[in-house]
């Protein structure tokens, strides 16, 4: 059976590494073509990159950046982060990405999934959401409201309904976010993930809240989710993949052991 | 006097970015017992911690050395600390790290060391990559070709993406990956005659090795649009069910993406290294099922038991993606660069 996946994430600030707590006071920790490398080394089952580069005339560097990691790493990685056209798509894609992933440019444009999915495959295009809890009201039945500009903009968009949007336009894939949770270290946000995940067909990655490796499995055991995203719990060297790995593995999670 | 074990982290991470080596558990150890041996003096150990560029790499000859039980080299890495100013070479294989020469105080390796090295690496027969000998990968428009490319180039093989019908006919071995949906994928294949190319490829005998879509366009139909597909291996591409679950009554969603194992009904020279307990990279909603079972190579189990792998004679065929699966992945790739083309085990 399909294993159940451990993705750290990088965010990526003008070809640095850096990590945002709660989207604020990010500081850069190092080259990520390194990092990457290292992770492959260490038995991530996938990557994902967040390029936070402000201006968009610095994009090639991120580019540069792919490529550089492509040469190095064998396992698939995702980029995302300021992906607004096709054209952004194709550049990640042939530098040498496996996925890319689409957030605010979605929510904004939601066309792009539909023209990505059939330029590219629905395998390549991840659909990022940023979600916060809200209110249930009528505009947001299911009191879970898509943001974006990293938390800062609310949409009056049901995080479910746009779930289902992009499952149909052809998101291969969901990487959920909640902005609540991200960077608390006090687990994920589990009632989000479930919601989610057991109403669309399509894998759903968890993101936002991990501190420990129980956090971990309280999101993978069951149908919350397909894979874990982690960030920090890795990169300042609290843990290990494999630690956490040996962890799920120990509790009956099937996951990837060896590499 | 001993190497911390920080120390053998950052040199390890250096000699993997500077050429692709993987200086696992048991060459730090090695390395452990060898550098300061090397470099003898505890001001150069202390200057390991700058190392700051490896040299002398050539990609070719980092070809990894698979054959057990030898413990000959298969590559070398030239150390070079600036500060203060020393270079070591060591020689490496599968089993083995080794530091064959140090030059302390000198800016370059010198070239008659370098012969010396040339001519011992000639000796080793099944790590020369003849010249001209060229890996085609079919560009048929069909995503993912990059990926394929590096992960040979990366094995220090030599490749081309090409839709050129002379050169894929020129070509010792070909790659036939591809993303993508089956319908649009046999309609830019007819269209530039490379369906022609792979059947005949294949009649006279070319090693060829189908990935994820390649492999499902290889069967006769497709049910992904209907297609008429090229018919090399008899039987059908299916597609999983739209509602199914695993044997505990959990939903399985489709594509299945990730990570699962393969088990392997024989041997085959394709699988040299591989276990039981490795796992490949898979993404796909359809699937190959082979009129004849003796054409399974391996199966995997999502809900349902699937052919993963497919044989047939000098076409080998994975559903998953042997260039995003790691160190299997990358093995898989490098025994069929060897390969014959013939169906026993060597």
């Amino acid at each position: 059976m399909l294993s159940k996946r451990i993705i750290p994430c990088l965010d990526v600030r003008d070809g640095k590494l850096t990590k945002g707590i709660k989207f604020e006071g990010n500081v850069d920790i190092g080259d990520p073509v390194d990092i990457a490398a290292w992770y492959y080394e260490e038995g991530a089952d996938e990557l994902v990159f967040y390029d936070i580069t402000a201006s968009s005339e610095r994009r090639d560097i991120m580019i540069e950046t792919v490529r550089k990691v492509a040469e190095k790493i064998f396992i698939p990685f995702s980029v995302g982060g300021g992906i607004r056209t096709i054209e952004d798509m194709r550049l990640v894609l042939l530098a040498g990405a496996e996925k890319v992933s689409v957030n605010s440019g979605a929510v904004r444009n939601p066309e792009i999934i539909a023209l990505g999915s059939q330029a590219f495959g629905s395998q390549c295009i991840v659909l990022g959401m940023d979600v916060k809890k809200v209110t249930p009201s009528d505009t947001i039945p299911s009191g879970y409201e898509v943001v974006v500009d990293g938390g800062r903009t609310d949409m009056g968009l049901d995080a479910l309904a746009w779930a289902k949007q992009g499952e149909r336009l052809g998101a291969g894939e969901i990487c959920l976010n909640s902005i609540d949770a991200d960077g608390t270290k006090e687990g994920y946000e589990l009632t989000l993930n479930t919601l989610i995940s057991s109403n669309v067909n399509i894998p759903v990655i968890a993101s936002g809240g991990a501190g420990t490796p129980e956090h971990i499995f309280e999101v993978l055991v069951g149908d919350k989710a397909d894979a874990a995203l982690i960030a920090s719990m890795t990169h300042y060297g609290n843990y290990t993949i494999k630690d956490i790995k040996e962890y799920l593995h120990k509790k009956g999670v099937r996951v990837r052991m060896n590499w | 006097m001993n190497l911390t074990k920080r120390q053998c982290i950052r040199f390890s991470r250096i000699v993997y970015q500077g050429c692709g080596i993987n200086l696992h558990e048991g060459k730090q150890q090695l390395l452990q017992a060898i550098i300061p041996f090397s470099f003898g003096s505890a001001s150069i150990l202390n200057a390991l911690q700058k190392v700051n560029s490896i040299s002398g790499v050539r990609r070719h000859r980092v070809e990894k050395y698979f054959r057990k039980g030898q413990r000959k080299w298969a590559g070398y890495i030239k150390v070079k600390l600036v500060e203060p100013r020393a270079s070591a070479i060591f020689l490496i294989s599968t089993n083995t790290l080794s530091p064959a020469y140090m030059l302390n105080n000198s800016r370059d390796v010198n070239s008659s060391l370098l012969t010396k090295i040339d001519h011992e690496y000639k000796k080793i027969p099944n790590l020369q990559i003849n010249k001209g000998v060229m890996i085609a990968i079919i560009d048929y428009k069909a995503g993912n070709l990059t990926s394929v490319q590096r992960a040979l180039w990366f094995l220090g093989m030599e490749c081309v993406v090409t839709h050129d019908y002379s050169r894929i006919m020129s070509a010792e071995r070909i790659v036939f990956p591809g993303v993508g949906a089956a319908g649009s994928a046999m309609a830019d294949l007819r269209a530039m005659d490379l369906d022609k190319a792979i059947i005949e490829a294949f009649h006279v005998g070319k090693p060829i090795l189908g990935i994820c879509l390649g492999t499902q366009v290889i069967m006769e139909a497709s049910e992904e649009n209907d297609t008429k597909c090229l018919g090399v291996i008899k039987g059908q591409t299916k597609r999983f069910p739209e509602v199914f679950t695993d044997h505990n009554g959990h939903r399985l969603k489709v594509p299945h993406m990730g990570w699962n194992r393969v088990s392997f009904k024989r041997r085959h020279p394709l699988l040299d290294g591989i276990g039981p307990e490795n796992e490949f990279y898979f993404v796909h909603s359809y699937y190959p099922e082979p009129s004849d079972p003796a054409k399974v190579l391996g199966q995997t189990d999502y809900g349902i038991v699937f052919p993963s792998v497919l044989v047939s004679g000098n076409l080998v065929a994975t559903q998953f993606h042997p260039e995003k699966s790691g160190q299997p992945g990358l093995r898989i790739l490098a025994n069929f660069c060897k390969w014959s083309g013939k169906d026993h085990v060597e």
